[in-house]
């Protein structure tokens, strides 16, 4: 299921989208965590995944179906943050339950891109061409919101 | 030792997971989603507000164009139209000038934006106007003042003759119907028209050399046109 480029091949039948999903869910699930944090992008993975059931036909015939269902998981992510203004800091506050809130303040002031590049490969070891995939982006550009997220990364927890 | 940023977000990599699953374990139950959308990062609200903000002026703009068309639009219009009008009472038969007034006669039953709606595409440097109504409102004449005299519609250049045509006009004046009197320190002659009882004509030696002819048709009283005219003086 998963080619010599990392990337994840999805078939016609059930059996082969259910291997798909077990291939891509928690890659996709880090992805959308790192951009909204816990419980959005836990909620907007299940959402996704659930469209992409609903919609497995047309899925199968797309180059990228991660890629796509990560897009799908944005948009539904959006419409979560619209409808709930006030987000339930709970998941959050036990991730920062036992280190680092300096970390987390200067993820915060990242921008979205840059922080899910950071989280994704130096938290998750994803590669430059696993991000790329998934997010829909070019190598280049996975590299340069890197190294531009490191940087603030040093700058903000060095500095203090 | 402080451990390398690199390590603190791998732990922070950790961490998430950890919340991650704990959320996926506990979240209560959530009805299905409903609206399950395809992506829309063509759609960002801003966009949207946008371009509909966008969507909104162009209608209101073709809107206000299209009412201005059909409301200007000579082949729709109802207005008389200066240019096109030929009815039996003209909007405007002769303009009367000397460089420093405009006689213009005007169609009766005109409110003054609309007298303006007339003068306007005439008048070049208005400084003043007078507009008399006759008392049945079916006519009237504007005398406007100018500093500079610039006659360019088509149809509707003043009429200016020799002043040799003043003895022409004066065998109008012999009839019973005709009235001398001074227009503006100059002389003029009040008359009608034999063939058009309704008619009235004002004829003007604004200068020596030219002569002004005032052509107004419509039940007007020749004494009460003598009256406005004598009436007139030139700004100071």
């Amino acid at each position: 299921m998963v080619d010599t480029r990392g990337r994840v091949e999805l078939g016609t039948t059930d059996a082969a989208f259910e291997q798909f999903v077990d291939a891509v869910t928690q890659r996709l699930r880090r992805a959308l965590v790192a951009t909204y944090g816990v419980e959005v992008g836990s909620e907007a993975c299940a959402d996704a995944i659930a469209w992409g059931w609903e919609q497995r036909g047309r899925l199968a015939a797309m180059a990228n179906p991660a890629g796509y269902l990560f897009r799908v998981g944005q948009s539904a992510a959006r419409t979560h943050l619209r409808r709930e203004r006030t987000i339930d800091l709970t998941a959050r506050a036990e991730a920062r339950d036992d280190t680092d809130p300096r970390l987390d303040d200067a993820l915060d002031a990242l921008p979205a891109r840059q922080r899910t590049v950071a989280v994704l490969v130096h938290g998750h070891g994803f590669s430059y061409a696993e991000v790329a995939e998934l997010t829909g982006r070019t190598v280049a550009s996975v590299r340069n919101d890197l190294h531009r997220a490191m940087k603030q990364l040093r700058h903000r927890l060095e500095e203090s | 030792m402080t451990p390398t940023i690199e390590a603190r977000l791998a732990r922070h990599g950790e961490r998430l997971d950890a919340a991650t699953a704990r959320y996926v374990d506990e979240r209560p139950a959530r009805p299905a989603s409903t609206d399950l959308d395809e992506p829309r990062d063509r759609k960002s609200p801003r966009r949207v507000v946008v371009l509909s903000a966008v969507a909104c002026v162009v209608i209101v703009g073709g809107v206000a164009v299209a009412l201005h068309t059909v409301r200007t639009h000579p082949a729709v219009s109802t207005r008389p139209s200066i240019a096109t009008t030929t009815t039996r009472v003209a909007p405007v038969r002769h303009v009367a000038t000397d460089g420093r007034f405009v006689a213009t006669v005007l169609p009766p039953g005109l409110v003054p934006h609309e007298q303006r709606r007339f003068l306007e595409p005439w008048v070049d440097n208005l400084v003043h106007q007078h507009t008399f109504v006759g008392p049945d409102h079916r006519l009237a004449l504007a005398i406007t003042a100018m500093t500079d005299l610039k006659m360019e519609t088509p149809g509707a250049h003043p009429r200016v003759v020799p002043a040799t045509a003043v003895q022409l006009m004066n065998t109008v004046g012999d009839a019973p119907t005709s009235t001398h009197l001074t227009f503006a320190g100059r002389p003029a002659l009040l008359s009608r028209v034999d063939d058009q009882p309704s008619a009235l004509i004002l004829s003007w030696a604004v200068r020596d050399d030219a002569l002004v002819q005032i052509v107004s048709e419509g039940a007007y009283d020749a004494a009460e046109l003598e009256r406005i005219a004598l009436g007139l003086r030139a700004p100071s």
